[in-house]
């Protein structure tokens, strides 16, 4: 059986489906599951962006990912942690969107996790089944033939899939698989009723792109309010923004078209002399109540196969070590080619110039029109004014690698040798409802930004942002002899196309058991349907 | 209506002059609040100092016109107050959080729009071959299978000295004209008069045709809108054909 989940909730008059399906309903923690999401009723025209979640029946988020869909449907990947104990836990999906929902009551599937330490494993806590709900079975209205009932291990097995259902706008996805006797007595869809995770997050529609939002507090854990947050990426161009927190401290940017592990810098700033704690928070749901669970005594059956998952997992890792966890790589296509503070009006790159030992010197030398000036050991810059002529009464604002830098000693050490390049902007440059009085931009060559240490209210943070592409590994073999155990507990896992007859195959793995063939979808009522046959492995 | 208007002038005004006291100030933002706040994005561009001399003469239209920005990443700005600087080929926005007078970055821009008390009317950004300055703003009047658009520029004339209302002497007049051009992907701009001859100037190969299709529908060409009938024509009748 599959993990399935459907999530509706009827939200400013509109009616969200997310209907997700993953590829097992079990796992040996550090592997990962993969899933894919049907979005339905125009949602994806104003958002796009899919969460899945992975959380405890106690409530507590074990992982996330954000996904971006196309054409109605998402797939990616979540990857279980290696150290998460044995136990019944949740996958939900959800878009943003849905925060304006007071009663979201949203549809979870359970995933067994078993941790790949454990040894013996005799009894489980399941839920109970006070919120399960029982899917539809069409297995009249889609037939699914195989060419034998009973095969040996690595044998070839033949599917047929008839659709007798209307075909237009039916969606569909084919899976096989090996089935848990445990996730299938005790697990299935459970519908819970939510509460946002943190209530300050707005019900954005993100399009194309991920909302980060975090707090500003201070050290009594106040919430800020009214604090200017800059969020800073290096890059070339660097990308900025700015937010101005609400009542509850709360800031948030939308990362457009962001992938990939952001490394991300926010300050904030603030001439109160103050010292803030800047919190990065995550997006997701929880559900209003725990859910119930009771203790159940396994089966052989079940702790067989359990044993035989834990040592299938440990030998697949030994032979095949990728762990698919988020990418450490990110990308963010630049929108406009201009950086953020404008064209520079004189670029000057002190590698063309004879070195020169620190700042002012190279303000002297090479920089014209930027006033560097020294008074009571305070530095200070001033640029000139294009126009009208003359040097504006502020400091310009200074860049290093991109980031806003207000210590103005960081860069009297700069030697010419550290720079790769300084762009100087002699305009009064808009960005939002920001003035600068002129842009001074310093490029190091060593982007590792450890000046950071000496400038407070600054952290740096990784971020998720949307999970880059990535296909499902080693799904199929060409039935030729492996030099390594096939371990493989998926053989199926793809969209396939609506009505008629269609034919599959697939080579089994050196595993035994039941394995579950089977057709899950959507009519185009938005109504789900299963069809499944099972088969022996001997 | 009309109150508003001369409010929001008046407003207008006051920005030009309080718009150095709306800035950075270093660590600081005390000037921002949460209508700051833009999650899609933030419009940028370079402070412009006005000056009453180029308030008479130098833009489009007089007052300040309703306007909507879309930019190369398709975001779009709505509510915004703007006028065309026409002598510089620039769009200037009213910033009424920081009163503040700016020059979008054209390099930002798609297109705008302008809602003056006549007509809507709708710029693009287009490539102009053969100037230091590739990228400018046309107004487009037809869209076709080629466009039809209008530059609007402000030109400056020296005139024998003469001594303006204010008692000022002055040796500039500055008058407002419009260049047409058909504007097609492949081929680029031809520029075009608002006469006949134009038009099959840009087809040699159909002067007949084109000249009895005209005469056929009572078509003289003499202005904008006679254009934009005659475009239509070309397209219906296959002289324009589509791609």
């Amino acid at each position: 059986m599959w993990l399935t989940f459907v999530a509706h909730a009827q939200t400013n008059d509109r009616l969200y489906n997310l209907f997700l399906f993953t590829n097992t309903d079990y796992c040996v923690s550090g592997d990962t599951v993969w899933f894919k999401v049907i979005l339905q009723n125009e949602v994806e025209m104003e958002s796009n962006v899919v969460h899945v979640q992975l959380d405890s029946p106690g409530n507590n988020l074990i992982a996330d990912v954000t996904k971006m869909s196309s054409d109605g449907k998402a797939s990616g990947y979540i990857a279980v942690p290696d150290s998460l104990s044995t136990g019944v836990y949740f996958l939900t999906a959800f878009i943003n969107a849905q925060r304006n929902n007071l009663n979201l009551d949203v549809n979870g599937k359970t995933l067994f996790v078993y941790n790949r330490f454990d040894e013996n494993v005799t009894q489980f806590m399941v839920p109970g089944l006070k919120e399960k709900i029982i899917s539809e079975n069409l297995n009249d209205q889609i037939i699914i033939k195989t060419d034998k009932t009973t095969y040996s291990k690595g044998d070839k097995v033949a599917v047929n899939v008839e659709f007798k259902l209307p075909t237009n706008g039916t969606q569909a996805i084919i899976n096989a698989s090996h089935i848990d006797p445990l996730a299938e007595e005790k697990g299935g869809i459970f519908q819970f009723r939510v509460k946002q995770s943190e209530s300050f997050i707005p019900c954005f529609n993100e399009k194309d792109g991920v909302l980060l939002s975090g707090k500003i507090v201070d050290e009594n854990e106040v919430p800020q309010n009214g604090i200017l947050v800059f969020l800073s990426i290096p890059a070339n161009p660097p990308y900025f923004d700015y937010y101005v927190t609400g009542k509850d401290g709360d800031f948030h940017f939308f990362l457009k078209d962001a992938k990939g592990k952001a490394g991300i810098f926010l300050q904030t700033v603030s001439d109160l002399g103050k010292e803030f704690s800047i919190r990065v928070d995550k997006n997701y749901f929880e559900r209003e109540e725990k859910v119930q669970l009771e203790n159940k005594i396994l089966n052989q059956k079940q702790i067989s196969f359990i044993e035989t998952a834990i040592n299938g997992s440990f030998i697949n890792k030994l032979f095949n070590p990728g762990f698919y966890l988020q990418p450490q790589t990110f990308e963010m296509p630049v929108s406009f080619e201009v950086p953020f503070y404008g064209s520079a009006v004189n670029r000057v790159i002190p590698n063309e110039f004879y070195d020169l030992p620190d700042f002012q010197e190279i303000s002297r030398e090479l920089l014209f029109g930027v006033q560097y000036r020294v008074k009571d050991n305070e530095v200070t810059f001033r640029l000139l004014n294009e126009s009208p002529p003359g040097f504006f009464n502020n400091e310009p604002l200074r860049l290093i690698n991109g980031i806003p830098v207000f210590k103005n000693s960081l860069f009297t050490k700069l030697k010419s040798t550290d720079i790769d390049f300084i762009d100087v902007v002699s305009r009064e440059r808009i960005y939002g409802d920001l003035i600068f009085k002129g842009v001074l931009a310093v490029s190091l060559n060593d982007k590792s930004n450890g000046w950071l240490a000496e400038q407070t209210n600054i952290s740096q943070f990784s971020y998720d942002c949307l999970q880059t592409d990535r296909q499902l590994p080693l799904i199929k073999s060409n039935g030729e002899k492996l030099d390594q155990p096939d371990l493989r507990q998926v053989f199926l896992w793809e969209n396939i196309k609506n009505g008629g007859a269609q034919n599959f195959e697939f080579n089994l793995s050196d595993l035994k058991g039941e394995v579950e063939i089977s057709v899950e979808g959507l009519t185009p009522n938005n109504k789900f349907f299963k069809a499944s046959k099972k088969i022996a492995v001997e | 209506m009309k109150a508003k208007k001369i409010i929001i002038n008046i407003l207008i005004i006051l920005g030009f002059s309080l718009s150095g006291m709306a800035q950075f100030k270093g660590p600081s933002g005390e000037d921002l609040s949460q209508n700051s706040n833009r999650l899609q994005g933030k419009l940028t561009g370079t402070v412009y100092n006005i000056t009453p001399e180029a308030n008479a003469n130098f833009f489009l239209h007089e007052k300040w016109n309703d306007g909507i920005i879309t930019l190369e990443d398709n975001d779009i700005f709505t509510g915004l107050k703007m006028r065309y600087y026409a002598y510089g080929d620039e769009l200037v926005v009213y910033n009424e959080k920081i009163r503040s007078l700016f020059i979008v970055d054209k390099n930002k821009v798609n297109e705008f729009r302008l809602v003056t008390s006549e007509k809507e009317m709708h710029f693009i950004k287009l490539d102009f071959e053969g100037y230091s300055s590739n990228q400018r703003y046309f107004e487009l009047i037809y869209q076709g299978v080629n466009k039809l658009v209008a530059f609007h520029f402000v030109e400056a004339f020296k005139v024998s000295p003469y001594s303006d209302r204010h008692g000022i002497m002055r040796d500039t007049e500055y008058r407002k004209s419009i260049n047409y051009f058909m504007y097609s992907e492949n081929e680029g701009f031809f520029k075009l008069q608002m006469r006949r001859r134009s038009i099959l100037k840009i087809f040699p190969d159909n002067k007949k045709e084109i000249r009895k299709l005209f005469r056929k529908n009572n078509l003289i060409i003499n202005n904008e809108s006679s254009m934009i009938r005659a475009f239509t024509l070309l397209e219906e009748n296959e002289i324009i054909k589509r791609p």
